[in-house]
């Protein structure tokens, strides 16, 4: 008879009690690894215009994943529909003028863009989205599991790991 | 009846350790309080990459309106500002960028240290405007003396008049070629140069170096969690006798007896518990002269122009400086009172806001200029006025039923001429080092941002017009005490946390000393 079963009898416990076993590491994922995320700020339409949009600010480019690549346009219409209404004001405007310009080219209707920075940011409603939406996109992408993966080949910073701080009770 | 301790110190950050750290070892019994749970910073942190992030690294939106520093990575650590509101008149906002966490918030702090010196302690005599502090520079060198070799502070002795040198860890690195050729331009226009001073270490926090000694002493109980409510007062003896806080989790009320009351909870915190106790201000200046110091993130954003494609060599970009205050020393030589200073730094990658591109045309500008930058942020002295405050609203309590902060803090014509002659000084020293300027600005970013708020609850010989005594006691009450960065009288440009931990150690040293002849 093994010590530790001698020790549990005369305790009068069950000997699987005094067991550790030890948790096998079970591999999990992110949803966003094997799921769409469901539309919950624009409309479908919307959503497509989003992501054209999102395709001419940040295409892919020499084995760089793009905005579409990326799902960003699917990610921020999560991260807009979170956010606070001036936010969500400036988006919504600012899509359905690029829907409108944008039928005189993708160009003209970026135009804006070419404004010199400034650091309180473009002159117009309409200059101010697509700046905005430019470093969403971006930021959108560049954070991504579809950049990681592309990237990673390239760069031992491009799965942006970091320090996460676990919530505090 | 529970022990009445000695001392009863509130916050254990720069201020509130460094208080245990010397009172403990001066053989005084102890009880400190924290608003927030004692966490091991090393387990409370995990690798992660940004993917994983429910928020792809933006954060929740909205959660914090008013700490810009917080990222998804960091967002737990700042404290909630739904739990913890303050207010402010809509058109002039405030940012009190707050940690609840033993240790405070040099669990997070830059690590800047540097000494004020005559220029600040004694302002008023330098220009006039403002009032002097009731110590000098001498007054505070041997207790900076003693707190650098504590922080392990790393920096160059310079000889600057305006930047004591002190008991540094020698810094002698090498500085790049495109640093070496700022530093040049900067030598041609008279601006002062530096290596940073820092604290160094992997942890540089009251959280490793100023608690566990106090702990090991015997003399020093912790009490995380506690949100002390107010001060508790004998109107028959003139003392503070402890203090009423409620547990953080629990929401249960305590009361905490102590002979000596030490205030160590952050600037506006400490102010705050003042001001909601209705102790120590019989001049009516609590809560007012709140100042900090302006920020101008990236004053100005440059690139190395041969650096440029990835044709850098090694020792063409990395590292950078400091640059201590250089205007009005020895005149009146601007439309502006005092000074700002910068840090510099190089080989960062301006990001996609500094290119008035997209599409394929953005990716190549990004893949050019990468690792080819060149910035600057400038660091501005902000004027103490009575008219900066802090009050208390009673309309507004956090979710302990404490009335909350209502704050007000302006920046004035001086810091905007200010900020001004910061931009176009960065931009001179950048375009005569053959930078090429890609951004500059001089919009300072809100008050409080620069989480260096100071003053409200000052120094002074006056008790008429200060809150504190040259040893940081109440005026009112002479077992009170405010260590943190609530009694600075100026600011000057300096980042304030090792003023902080020498004035902490003077003080107490000095209450120490009364409690031992009986005079507390």
């Amino acid at each position: 008879m093994h010590r530790r079963s001698v020790l549990c009898s005369m305790l009068g416990v069950a000997p699987v009690l005094g067991w550790q076993d030890p948790l096998a590491q079970i591999p999990t994922s992110a949803a966003e690894a094997v799921a769409m995320g469901l539309p919950s700020f624009f409309s479908v339409a919307d959503l497509e215009s989003f992501a054209v949009l999102g395709d001419a600010l940040v295409p892919a480019f020499d084995g760089r994943p793009g905005a579409r690549e990326a799902e960003a346009a699917d990610f921020l219409d999560f991260l807009i529909g979170q956010s606070p209404a001036d936010v969500q004001t400036l988006y919504r405007r600012g899509l359905a003028t690029w829907k409108l310009r944008r039928m005189s080219g993708t160009d003209a209707a970026l135009k804006e863009i070419g404004e010199p920075w400034s650091h309180v940011g473009p002159s117009t409603p309409y200059a101010k989205f697509l700046a905005a939406a430019k470093i969403a996109f971006y930021q959108a992408t560049v954070n991504s599991r579809q950049w990681a993966t592309a990237m990673s080949g390239r760069s031992r910073a491009a799965a942006g790991i970091g320090s996460y701080w676990l919530p505090i009770e | 009846m529970k022990t009445q301790h000695d001392v009863l110190i509130i916050g254990s950050g720069a201020s509130g350790g460094m208080a245990a750290h010397t009172l403990t070892r001066l053989g005084a019994k102890c009880v400190m309080l924290d608003a927030g749970p004692l966490i091991d910073p090393e387990k409370q942190r995990v690798l992660r990459p940004v993917a994983d992030l429910p928020y792809r690294g933006f954060g929740k939106p909205g959660r914090f309106p008013h700490v810009t520093q917080a990222n998804e990575f960091s967002a737990n650590m700042w404290a909630d500002e739904k739990q913890n509101p303050y207010t402010y008149d809509p058109e002039d906002p405030y940012y009190w960028v707050r940690i609840r966490l033993v240790g405070g918030k040099t669990l997070a702090w830059g690590r800047a240290s540097w000494r004020l010196s005559d220029y600040e302690f004694k302002c008023k005599d330098h220009d006039g405007f403002g009032d002097n502090w009731p110590i000098s520079y001498s007054d505070l060198a041997p207790f900076y003396d003693r707190v650098e070799p504590l922080f392990r502070v790393s920096g160059r002795v310079e000889g600057f008049p305006q930047l004591p040198d002190g008991n540094f860890l020698l810094d002698d690195s090498k500085d790049s070629e495109c640093v070496q050729r700022f530093l040049a331009s900067c030598r041609k226009s008279d601006v002062p140069t530096t290596k940073q001073r820092r604290s160094t270490g992997t942890l540089a926090s009251s959280l490793n170096l100023l608690l566990p000694p106090a702990i090991e002493t015997g003399n020093l109980t912790l009490v995380p969690n506690a949100v002390v409510r107010e001060l508790s007062y004998d109107r028959k003896t003139g003392k503070v006798t402890g203090a009423h806080f409620v547990d953080r989790v629990s929401k249960r009320e305590y009361h905490v007896a102590a002979k000596a009351v030490i205030l160590g909870a952050s600037t506006l915190e400490s102010t705050r518990i003042l001001l909601n106790s209705n102790l120590a201000n019989s001049s009516g200046v609590l809560g007012h002269y709140l100042f900090d110091q302006f920020y101008i993130k990236n004053v100005v954003q440059a690139i190395v122009p041969e650096a440029r494609g990835g044709k850098a060599p090694r020792t063409l970009m990395g590292g950078g400086g400091y640059i201590p205050r250089f205007r009005n020393l020895k005149s009146k030589e601007r439309n502006f009172l005092r000074g700002y200073s910068y840090d510099f730094g190089s080989g960062n990658s301006p990001g996609p806001q500094y290119f008035n591109a997209y599409g394929e045309d953005l990716w190549k500008k990004l893949a050019d200029t990468q690792g080819t930058g060149f910035n600057l942020t400038a660091m501005g002295e902000v004027l103490p006025r009575f008219e900066n405050f802090v009050r208390i609203n009673k309309q507004k309590l956090d979710v302990w039923g404490i009335p909350s902060l209502h704050i007000r803090h302006k920046y004035t014509a001086n810091e905007f001429a200010m900020a001004k002659d910061a931009m176009n000084t960065a931009e001179e020293l950048c375009q005569s080092s053959g930078f090429e300027i890609l951004a500059k600005h001089w919009e300072m970013v809100p008050p409080g941002e620069s989480i260096h708020e100071l003053g409200s609850c000052r120094m002074g010989d006056n008790p008429k017009t200060s809150i504190l005594n040259q040893w940081n006691q109440t005026h009112d009450i002479s077992n009170l005490l405010v260590v943190d960065g609530g009694a600075f009288v100026s600011g000057g440009s300096q980042n304030p946390t090792l003023t902080i931990l020498a004035l902490t150690l003077r003080a107490t040293e000095h209450l120490a000393s009364e409690m031992k002849q009986g005079k507390i």
